[in-house]
């Protein structure tokens, strides 16, 4: 019972971790916090809800699509209410973040009702049974499917020439740009990414709880975001650490606490991370710069 | 006594040693000059008084107390203000509220006097206002008061940022390259304004600067930092024959030419 | 005579007005953004709530303590939160908010998911109007003076500030604490004229409602706050078909406003250069140009942090 659950955790930390890397990537190369990201994980998920149930189309492709998808309306954001506001002060794109963010929600809201879908039965569920453990065939394609994005991911980041121009950026955005690098370039591809990989974990975590609502980004969203700050933000690795260990913590914690107080959780581990260690667990120290 | 006393200091970030076991003393009433190639850890030293960083080892005694470790807030109310390398005036304000806001460490409403009105209240306020003025007009910008600070032009804002740093009414004021980015007229203005604030106001004035020909014209003493290390102090005649200045600024440079050839 | 409607509309708009007046200070003023403001006000509901249904107290002490205990909140959230630079303060407070939220849909003296009902109704216009007129007084007398100055310091740049002496923790902390108080007033002005109070209206959105008051008339400025408070109350009464889009617009409002008009409508326009303006024939025209140069907005220097 225990390990089932543990590999539940697993499960969820690993969609937590995919959009953990979003706040983390963004963050890391210009400093936002995007609020909007759970809502583009929300979008990601009906994008895929959306192609399955009405278009009848299969889930791989779909889950292709919504990603790409996604991804477009991630560079539309970023090129309407960011980019114009690179040049202002930090608190301005923080509150236009919040507008895209409550847009977002809302917009979904009025469109297909406050109330909770499911998904057409798109996977054949199938349970493993490890002695004790018992293992769907849900869970088994999420793990995998996490691990790969972030393999993939690690790979662009550390062994291509746009991964190269990214973590430039994100250590000196104008020498970068001096050195040649389209900093405005490569910061759209940042939320590309970002917004494709929460899409993968909206599509993924929609299916694995056959269900969807318009404001599932704003617990997810914050959820993530502890992930990627008790990993340490900025950090890849970390992100991908944080989200696991939210995964399991939330899973064990709601085994022992009232289920309504779970909620509450990660923002109580979000606080105390903050206090006690607010660079995070692998997470370079924030310097200040005089 | 020393006024400002640096013995052993060393910082470090990381594995780069930004200041190696730095000895500095600065008596009152000087015009010191800190200079050194880009990266030899001139503003680090900055930091390091006013409370910016906190040493890796060594300590700092400013009129014979112990500052190091102290909060930049209360090294400031001890008397130790500052400038900025890249300004950093309180642009949406106007250059009187940058001003007043010097003014702080020197007075002492709080929330509640704020709030109810007194004659305390009233005569500090009127206070503030005129020694701002005092030193609006010492820079002279007491024309531009109610003027935006970010629409001053780049000069002006300089030498209004040195007016909130002498609204503290400091015993040492720390200029981090004052003169950057200024062409020769307002360099010779800078320097005049320098030693003004030095004869006029009998505030010790220690001084982080790129151009040698400010540095040498206004100094009375010089030291040179070169890897975080001090390599040379002395007059400006003094250092600026020293070998090993010589070495660090020019050597290096002609070597580097040679180079290139 | 005033209808009954009027009255209601003039007592939401001077409640709303009052939270936002106490955001303004927070996030207009000293620039710290708080997203859960909505929480501060909660507090000040249950509190006044709490002693009325409890202990009977008498409705002036009742707001009194509302404001008292969410003022102290505001302390208790902000010592150790406001050590956080920038972004992560945002997340603090809107865990906050949440936290109080779930704490209260799950404890016994609140009443849990029902909410605390049969509160009196004590609040009218009169005394709403009292509250604003004092609110406004407060706020305007704080901006003017040392510690709105070095409030506002902090807004443009921290790390110069410290360096003129400002401890910013610790004005940072009263900032809140006042910002909290007058959230925790309009609280128990609101439990006391609904009568009935449920943790659910205290949400995040309703942190959202405030703060786009505040973005919309101009942060810092108070007679922009009012401006807000009034358009934002009056707009969704009057235009009941805009309703079910309310918050959409809210939303697009927040990333238009910061993308033309980051210093709001009256943005950079005190309250004293209004009246005097408006007896000389005012230059509306002006003093929204005035707004609109300011445009590299709020928040300060991007430069703080490596």
């Amino acid at each position: 019972m225990f390990l089932t659950q543990l590999v539940h955790g697993l499960t969820l930390g690993a969609c937590y971790a995919l959009i953990a890397l979003g706040y983390s990537m963004v963050y890391g190369i210009i400093g936002l916090i995007n609020f909007a990201h759970g809502d583009i994980y929300m979008l990601g998920s009906f994008f895929a809800l959306y192609l399955t149930s009405v278009v009848k189309m299969k889930i791989a492709p779909a889950f292709l699509i919504a990603m790409g998808l996604t991804s477009l309306v991630g560079l539309v954001i970023e090129r309407v209410a960011y980019k114009p506001l690179r040049r202002s002060g930090r608190l301005s794109p923080l509150i236009s973040a919040i507008g895209v963010s409550i847009f977002l929600s809302t917009l979904l809201n009025m469109y297909m009702g406050p109330q909770t879908r499911g998904f057409p039965d798109v996977i054949t569920e199938l349970q493993v049974k490890l002695g004790e453990i018992v293992i769907t065939t849900t869970q088994l394609y999420i793990v995998a499917m996490s691990i790969a994005l972030m393999l993939l991911l690690r790979h662009i980041v550390m062994r291509t020439r746009v991964g190269q121009a990214m973590r430039a950026c994100s250590w000196d955005r104008e020498v970068a740009s001096l050195m040649g690098i389209n900093v405005d370039q490569i910061i759209a591809l940042t939320f590309a990414i970002g917004s494709a990989l929460a899409a993968a974990a909206g599509v993924m975590m929609g299916v694995y709880f056959n269900a969807w609502w318009p404001l599932m980004g704003f617990s997810a969203g914050i959820k993530a975001f502890t992930a990627a700050v008790l990993g340490g933000i900025g950090s890849i690795p970390g992100a991908m650490l944080g989200g696991v260990v939210l995964g399991l913590v939330e899973i064990l914690g709601s085994a022992y606490l009232q289920s309504s107080y779970r909620d509450a959780i990660s923002f109580t581990i979000l606080i105390i991370v903050l206090l006690v260690r607010p660079s995070g667990l692998l997470g370079r120290k924030i310097e200040q710069k005089v | 006594m020393a006024l400002l006393e640096l013995k052993e200091i060393t910082m470090q970030f990381g594995g780069l040693t930004a200041v190696d076991h730095l000895d500095l003393r600065l008596e009152e009433g000087v015009i010191f000059g800190l200079i050194g190639p880009n990266g030899a850890g001139k503003t680090t030293v900055f930091n390091l008084v006013t409370g910016v960083y906190k040493p890796t080892s060594g300590s700092i005694y400013f009129k014979g107390e112990r500052i190091d470790g102290k909060p930049p807030y209360s090294i400031t109310a001890m008397g130790i203000s500052r400038t900025f390398q890249n300004i950093r005036i309180f642009k949406s304000l106007s250059a009187l509220d940058n001003v007043k806001i010097g003014r702080h460490c020197k007075s002492s409403m709080n929330l509640f006097h704020s709030v109810i009105p007194g004659p305390f209240t009233a005569r500090e306020e009127r206070d503030i206002e005129e020694k701002s003025m005092e030193y609006l007009r010492m820079v002279g910008l007491e024309h531009k008061k109610d003027i935006l600070s970010k629409n001053l032009p780049y000069g002006e804002q300089r030498r209004l940022e040195i007016a909130r740093a002498l609204a503290c009414e400091p015993k040492i004021l720390l200029l981090d390259e004052p003169a950057a980015g200024m062409n020769r007229q307002e360099k010779t203005e800078i320097m005049d304004l320098v030693r003004r604030i030095r004869d006029t106001l009998g505030v010790t004035v220690f001084l982080v600067e790129h151009d040698m020909k400010v540095v040498m014209g206004v100094s009375e003493t010089v030291a040179v930092l070169d890897y975080g290390k001090k390599i040379c102090e002395g007059t400006p005649s003094q250092v600026q024959s020293d070998e090993r200045v010589i070495e660090a600024y020019l050597g290096r440079r002609a070597r580097r030419t040679r180079k290139a050839v | 005579m005033i209808d009954a409607y009027t009255i209601q509309i003039l007592v939401v708009f001077g409640i709303n007005a009052i939270m936002a007046l106490g955001l303004n200070l927070i996030t207009g003023v000293t620039g710290q953004l708080s997203l859960g403001h909505a929480g501060f006000m909660s507090v000040g509901a249950y509190t006044a709530a709490i002693m009325t249904l409890r202990l009977h107290t008498p409705y002036v002490l009742n707001l009194l303590a509302a404001g008292v205990v969410a003022g102290l909140s505001g302390v208790v959230l902000g010592f150790p939160t406001l050590r956080l630079y920038g972004d992560y303060l945002a997340i603090a407070t809107l865990g906050f908010g949440e936290i109080v939220r779930v704490l209260f849909l799950n404890l016994e003296i609140t009443g849990g998911g029902l909410g605390l009902s049969a509160i009196p109704s004590k609040t009218n216009l009169a005394v709403v109007y009292a509250c604003l007129g004092i609110t406004l007084y407060v706020m305007s007398k704080i901006q003017k003076s040392r510690v709105g100055r070095a409030l506002m310091a902090i807004r443009e740049d921290e790390v110069a500030a410290i360096a003129m002496g400002v401890n910013s923790t610790s004005l940072k902390v009263q900032a809140f604490a006042v910002g909290a108080f007058f959230a925790g007033i309009s609280g128990g002005l609101y439990a006391h004229y609904l009568t009935y109070i449920n943790p659910n209206d205290f949400g995040f959105m309703k942190s959202i409602d405030s703060l786009s008051m505040v973005v919309l008339g101009g942060m810092g400025s108070l007679p922009g706050v009012l401006l807000g408070a009034a358009v934002l109350t009056y707009a969704p009464e009057k235009l009941r078909f805009l309703q079910n889009y309310r918050m959409i617009c809210y939303g697009a409002f927040l990333v238009f406003m910061m993308v033309f008009r980051p210093n709001g409508l009256l943005g950079g326009t005190d309250l004293r250069q209004l009246v005097k303006a408006s007896f000389k024939g005012l230059n509306w025209g002006a003093m929204a140009k005035q707004g609109a140069r300011t445009r590299e907005g709020i928040g300060g220097s991007k430069d703080g942090i490596a």
